[in-house]
């Protein structure tokens, strides 16, 4: 694959199925030039104020060097998660709102995207070990079991 | 360079004939580990003659990697599934399958004998395969907290394994379909030593299929089976002469026979189900000898303990729900002075079901903390906690080496919160600690706390932090410490994607996070400042889990991230969702 940070590949055109091409065609772009892209993402104004607002920062040395990179003016890195892949390409401001379009258009995110809650301390409840669990139950059901027979020994049986 | 022609070699002036020698003695996988690291002749030497390798996580290498650095090893131990499986927290179908290291195995490894399978998915097909091309050597198998498997696939193998000494299947999900396995390992079988079943639901067990093994199995010494009416094993326990560990069975009868019974004169571990009031005087005749008790699924009350505890002074493991109470700690303490491991889980919170005496606090602790002083091993669900009572751990309890702590949530105000001071004390006193999982509630420890686990974990090796700390600085705190930390499980914290990935970066030793409950971004993002080559990150997206009776719970995410050879993983099941790290 060139160099030429001018090429675009359409990964929206893929069905999710072909997850393998897309890593394929990412794991051949130059890999200094993907890092040093996905480090300048940050301080891309442009992207950050889209709904794909996070930026990503790497520990990576090239995190110094975000601008040094060689493109067209017009052209700025827009970095996209889909299905659990990171893929990152050079588009132009037109190309980059219809791309955003097309994504708002679908209605709400999907359940499939990484949608942690937000609130935690009370929502997980303290979990039982499924050995003592499963004693419990057998342990209340001889008690209902039994409880008809008069039981004069004990306050457990 | 170093081929196999250059038999002779010698390194640092000795030949290699004496360091084979010498390699043989060697034991501990970390001395291994730095032997293999010296040179190249040596990192083949240590290959060659390593007999024991555990892979802590089955994605984290294949069988074939493990073939090429350890060809001859003699016995494999495999772990799958997250810890939390235990728990219930882990989609059943999330993964672990033994399939490619079985098919591995049976193929390639000539010397292997003895395989422990730990929280994995085995098939039918995985034990045929054994039996059929390993049968004859086999002589340990493990399937510890496994599933996917049935009594076909055991059949398979006590019909072909005949030189087998050790079957064990605790906890693991077995479909029953008859009890024709365990007629075929009495009848093919006379070297077994081992023979556990315990906690499955396998119930069609004949005992006459286990008094037969007892017979003819002479070094018969540890049986642990499910439930099969005691009375019903009378012969079994006459047969059974070298007996020295028994768990399993139950009470359902309300009889004087129960008196009468007989028990193997070397019987020294013991754990009697559904044992009540009524029966545990059985036990008291060799009560002294015993080393080892099993009291989870016993029906007795806080007296009962008290009345039992005090007959066996030869104690070193007890096992107890909560129901032991802080009077029967009292009483373990003060009887029971060999005690090495206590673990003390949490009963029926109804309270009709459980003694209202069965609550553990800092009474109880104390009183084991200044009673037992050699105990290496404590995990306790408490209901009320001081930090005096982690001080009093910290200065007396020299040898703890594992340290389990989880308040219950039943009552609303605890005595002494925050557990800051307590929990350093506890960790600079007891400095032999390698393994620690404190699980409190918001407030329990601030981030100055957090920061303190951090400053005074110097061995540890695992954690489980539950519901601690205050805010990310906590987190970050904890994480500039902690130099040995290579297992970390969190829950329930209020921690943010990205300080959970700067703490990661900072933990150097760190090769395993698991987290439940967080403070997650919308999209997930922030979790990618950790990514970095041969570090696997998956999510398990938040699901609703069908509890039983008809009620549904929802399960907040999950963050799983490991160091892998093998890089991420190819049997993603839907419920698993890999987040591709970024590689050179």
């Amino acid at each position: 694959m060139s160099e030429s940070s001018t090429i675009e590949i359409d990964f929206f055109s893929k069905k999710a199925s072909d997850r393998r091409d897309i890593q394929g065609m990412i794991s051949k772009i130059n890999p200094e030039l993907l890092k040093t892209a996905i480090a300048s993402a940050s301080a891309n104004s442009f992207v950050a104020n889209t709904s794909f607002s996070s930026s990503l920062q790497l520990q990576t040395p090239c995190n110094q060097n975000c601008g040094v990179v060689n493109m067209p003016v017009t052209v700025a890195p827009m970095t996209i998660f889909y299905n659990g892949t990171v893929s990152v390409f050079d588009v132009t401001s037109n190309q980059a709102e219809s791309i955003l379009k097309l994504a708002e258009s679908v209605n709400s995110v999907s359940k499939n995207v990484v949608e942690s809650t937000r609130v935690i301390s009370n929502d997980l409840p303290m979990s039982r070990k499924r050995s003592l669990r499963m004693f419990l139950e057998k342990r209340k059901e001889r008690h209902e079991a039994m409880s008809p027979y008069a039981c004069s020994q004990g306050s457990t049986s | 360079m170093d081929d196999r022609s250059f038999n002779n070699q010698r390194i640092h002036g000795m030949s290699d004939v004496v360091f084979e020698c010498v390699l043989a003695y060697i034991h501990d996988s970390r001395d291994r580990q730095s032997i293999s690291l010296v040179c190249r002749r040596l990192c083949e030497l240590e290959a060659q003659t390593r007999k024991h390798v555990t892979i802590a996580l089955c994605y984290t290498t294949t069988p074939k990697q493990l073939l090429r650095r350890f060809p001859f090893i003699e016995s494999l131990k495999l772990k799958g599934k997250p810890r939390a499986a235990m728990y219930n927290l882990i989609p059943e179908d999330w993964g672990g399958f033994a399939t490619p290291w079985v098919e591995e195995l049976s193929k390639s490894f000539s010397c292997l004998k003895a395989l422990h399978f730990r929280r994995m998915i085995v098939k039918d097909e995985d034990l045929e395969l054994l039996a059929r091309d390993r049968g004859h050597v086999l002589q340990v198998l493990k399937l510890d907290k496994c599933s996917g498997f049935s009594t076909d696939g055991l059949l398979h193998i006590c019909s072909s394994c005949r030189n087998l000494k050790v079957l064990f299947l605790e906890e693991s999900q077995v479909i029953e379909k008859d009890g024709g396995w365990i007629h075929e390992l009495a009848m093919n079988n006379t070297q077994l030593e081992a023979l556990n079943f315990y906690m499955t639901d396998l119930s069609q067990v004949s005992f006459n299929d286990l008094e037969l093994i007892a017979k003819r199995c002479k070094s018969l010494v540890s049986v642990k089976i499910g439930d099969c009416e005691i009375l019903d094993l009378v012969g079994f326990f006459r047969a059974a002469v070298s007996l020295e560990e028994f768990s399993g069975g139950c009470f359902n009868k309300q009889s004087e026979e129960y008196a009468s019974l007989a028990y193997p004169p070397r019987l020294c571990r013991l754990g009697l189900n559904y044992m009540s009031t009524n029966e545990m005087p059985i036990v008291y005749p060799f009560a002294s000898r015993l080393k080892k008790l099993d009291l989870l699924y016993a029906l007795l009350d806080t007296e009962d303990h008290c009345v039992l505890l005090q007959r066996c002074p030869n104690l070193e493991v007890l096992e107890a729900r909560n129901v032991i109470g802080d009077r029967g700690l009292e009483v373990l303490a003060r009887s029971c002075k060999k005690m090495k491991r206590l673990r003390i889980e949490r009963g029926a919170d109804e309270q009709e079901l459980e003694d209202e005496e069965g609550v553990v606090s800092q009474r109880g602790l104390t009183a084991i903390a200044q009673g037992c002083l050699d105990l290496e091993y404590i995990a306790v669900y408490v209901s009320d906690i001081t930090n005096a009572a982690l001080e009093s751990m910290g200065m007396n309890l020299k040898n703890l080496c594992d340290f389990r702590m989880v308040l219950l949530d039943k009552e609303e105000v605890i005595t002494d919160l925050p557990l800051d001071n307590g929990i350093r004390s506890l960790l600079s006193g007891c400095n032999k600690l390698r393994r620690f999982a404190l699980y409190l509630r918001p407030g329990g420890l601030t981030d100055v706390g957090l920061t303190y686990i951090g400053q005074h974990s110097q061995n540890i090796r695992w954690m489980l932090l539950g519901y601690l700390g205050e805010s990310d600085s906590g987190l970050l705190g904890f994480s500039r410490g902690c130099p040995s930390l290579q297992k970390l499980e969190v829950r329930g914290c209020c921690f943010s994607e990205k300080a959970l990935a700067m703490a990661v970066l900072q933990l150097r030793s760190l090769r395993y996070l698991w987290v439940q409950g967080y403070r997650g971004s919308k999209t997930g993002f922030d979790l990618l400042t950790m990514a970095r080559p041969f570090w696997n990150i998956e999510i398990i997206p938040p699901r609703k889990v069908n509890c039983g009776d008809g009620r549904e719970m929802e399960h907040p995410a999950h963050i799983l991230a490991y160091y892998s050879l093998a890089g991420p993983r190819t049997d993603f099941p839907p419920s698993v969702i890999p987040l591709a790290s970024i590689t050179q």
